[in-house]
């Protein structure tokens, strides 16, 4: 076990040791090396995308943007946190900024049912990433922004009413509303899974 | 049975998943970088403020150009005269914006301008060339000493989340402090303190890597006198975000939380009073560095 762990730590340590390395390498404006970087985080970075334009072609133009945004503010990059978490918070900068173009807070939905149970019983044997990010697409703007931001990304009502410019309370309800309307969706979706 | 959140289904299911990138994208980026970031080969030295040398190669090369082109025409005559005027016009507006980033004398320009008007309508093919060469470079080195405006707004647009995110603990620290009675007294209690570092024991080969450490209390009780009264989470600057699930033994969640000043009141989701009792505990920790892991701790509930 202890052998495993130390294994573990050596890895992390490689990891962040490759990426300083690479983000050096990006510096000198090396189009291999920007190349390299770009292929290691798109693919996660592209979910990122989908999840918040709900769709292909603008997850497309979110992610061009935002690598191009990293590319030129690697310089900014402190080498504190890690490589993969400062590309994350840029592209989820470029998502807010690409969705403000459309309106994501008007949208609010009639629901005569608002108590709707929580949780769902063994939902990962049937509904896989691809599932999930489908019912993520077919969510209301406003909703989508919000449930990824809190239940993804992690923040808290207070900092994303600071992000969207809404109140802290306008938050916790599109939250709520959003999971409600999952929740329909999941359904319609799967209508075997007990919602 | 074992009850899933839909937050924990979405977090788990999608954070960390991979997506197909669309063919060429990479091609569309790297044409934009060559605009925004072109690769200085030849260009190198402008970049480190030999402007000057480059400027000048830049305006003998069109000098050159001019002289030879104007040696060539001197054997015709100046039959197109009104057109001179106006040609003149356009070259001179040209090679004033071309002046504006003064990279070369007036002196230099103005040869230029008598060499051209001999002749306007071939030259200023000629003079177009070089011109578009030279505002190239131009826009090249201009765009590596000032970035245009627009870049400047964007840079600090970005600024800002990466502090947030690079410098996640300020808030958590802060988000601490009202209550710092209630936190230390929990965690100097009876059953002590639960500090879990998973790798503790390393000798850390990065010195400036930090270990994600979480401390928690493992008792609640609830009874208003500011011990244990809730169960808490907090952490170092190495846990980048965490998730805290709260179930009861069955396995059904009672409550959960993502953000570093959430916690559990031993209060079921509906607001009533839940039973006493062990509790089980899934913390799923994102470090700064390094992969996620999960960690599995019980608390208990005395009322």
């Amino acid at each position: 076990m202890q052998l495993f762990a130390s294994d573990l730590n050596l890895i992390k340590c490689l990891t962040s040791m490759t990426d300083e390395k690479l983000v050096r390498r990006c510096l000198k404006n090396n189009r291999e090396a920007q190349r390299e970087l770009f292929e290691k985080f798109s693919g996660k970075m592209m979910t990122l995308c989908i999840r918040y334009a709900g769709n292909q072609e603008d997850a497309k133009d979110i992610l061009q943007e935002g690598f191009i945004k990293v590319f030129q503010n690697l310089n900014q990059f402190s080498g504190k946190g890690s490589l993969y978490s400062w590309i994350r918070a840029i592209m989820v900068t470029t998502a807010l900024r690409f969705i403000r173009k459309s309106s994501y807070v008007t949208e609010m939905v009639d629901l005569n049912d608002t108590n709707i149970p929580d949780n769902i019983s063994h939902p990962e044997s049937i509904l896989n990433s691809k599932d999930l990010l489908e019912i993520i697409s077919r969510l209301p703007a406003g909703f989508r922004t919000v449930f990824n931001l809190f239940a993804i990304e992690g923040y808290s009502h207070k900092e994303i009413g600071q992000m969207l410019e809404i109140s802290e309370s306008t938050s916790k309800t599109q939250f709520i509303r959003a999971k409600a309307r999952i929740q329909h969706l999941i359904k319609e979706y799967n209508p075997a899974l007990s919602v | 049975m074992k009850n899933t959140s839909i937050e924990t289904l979405f977090n788990h299911g999608l954070r960390e998943a991979e997506n197909q990138v669309p063919e060429g994208t990479w091609k569309e980026i790297e044409d934009q970088l060559d605009i925004v970031l072109p690769i200085k080969n030849a260009p190198e030295t402008i970049q480190k403020g030999k402007i000057g040398t480059a400027g000048k190669v830049i305006v003998g090369t069109a000098m050159i150009i001019g002289v030879i082109v104007t040696s060539f025409l001197l054997f015709q005559n100046e039959k197109t005269a009104p057109a001179i005027d106006h040609a003149q016009n356009i070259i001179q507006t040209e090679i004033h914006l071309q002046e504006q980033p003064a990279l070369h004398s007036p002196a230099d320009s103005k040869m230029k301008v008598e060499t051209i008007i001999e002749e306007p309508f071939v030259v200023k093919q000629e003079v177009n060339e070089s011109n578009r060469m030279i505002s190239h470079e131009l826009f090249t080195s201009r765009d590596d000493i000032n970035p245009l405006p627009d870049q400047t707004t964007e840079t600090e647009t970005i600024t800002k989340p990466l502090q947030e995110v690079v410098a996640a603990e300020p808030v958590q620290t802060k988000i601490a402090e009202p209550e710092p009675v209630v936190a230390e007294r929990a965690f100097q209690n009876v059953t002590g303190e639960a500090v879990i570092s998973p790798t503790e024991e390393m000798e850390n080969p990065a010195e400036s890597m930090l270990k994600p450490e979480l401390h928690f209390n493992e008792v609640v009780t609830p009874n208003a006198d500011n011990i244990n009264d809730i169960f808490r989470i907090e952490t170092n600057e190495a846990v980048e975000s965490f998730t805290v699930t709260v179930m009861n033994l069955s396995g059904n969640i009672i409550h959960q939380w993502h953000a570093p000043n959430g916690f559990w009141d031993g209060r079921l989701e509906n607001g009533s009073l839940a039973p006493a009792g062990k509790y089980l505990i899934d913390i799923f920790v994102q470090p700064v560095n390094g992969a996620p892991y999960h960690i599995p701790a019980t608390v208990q509930l005395i009322r």
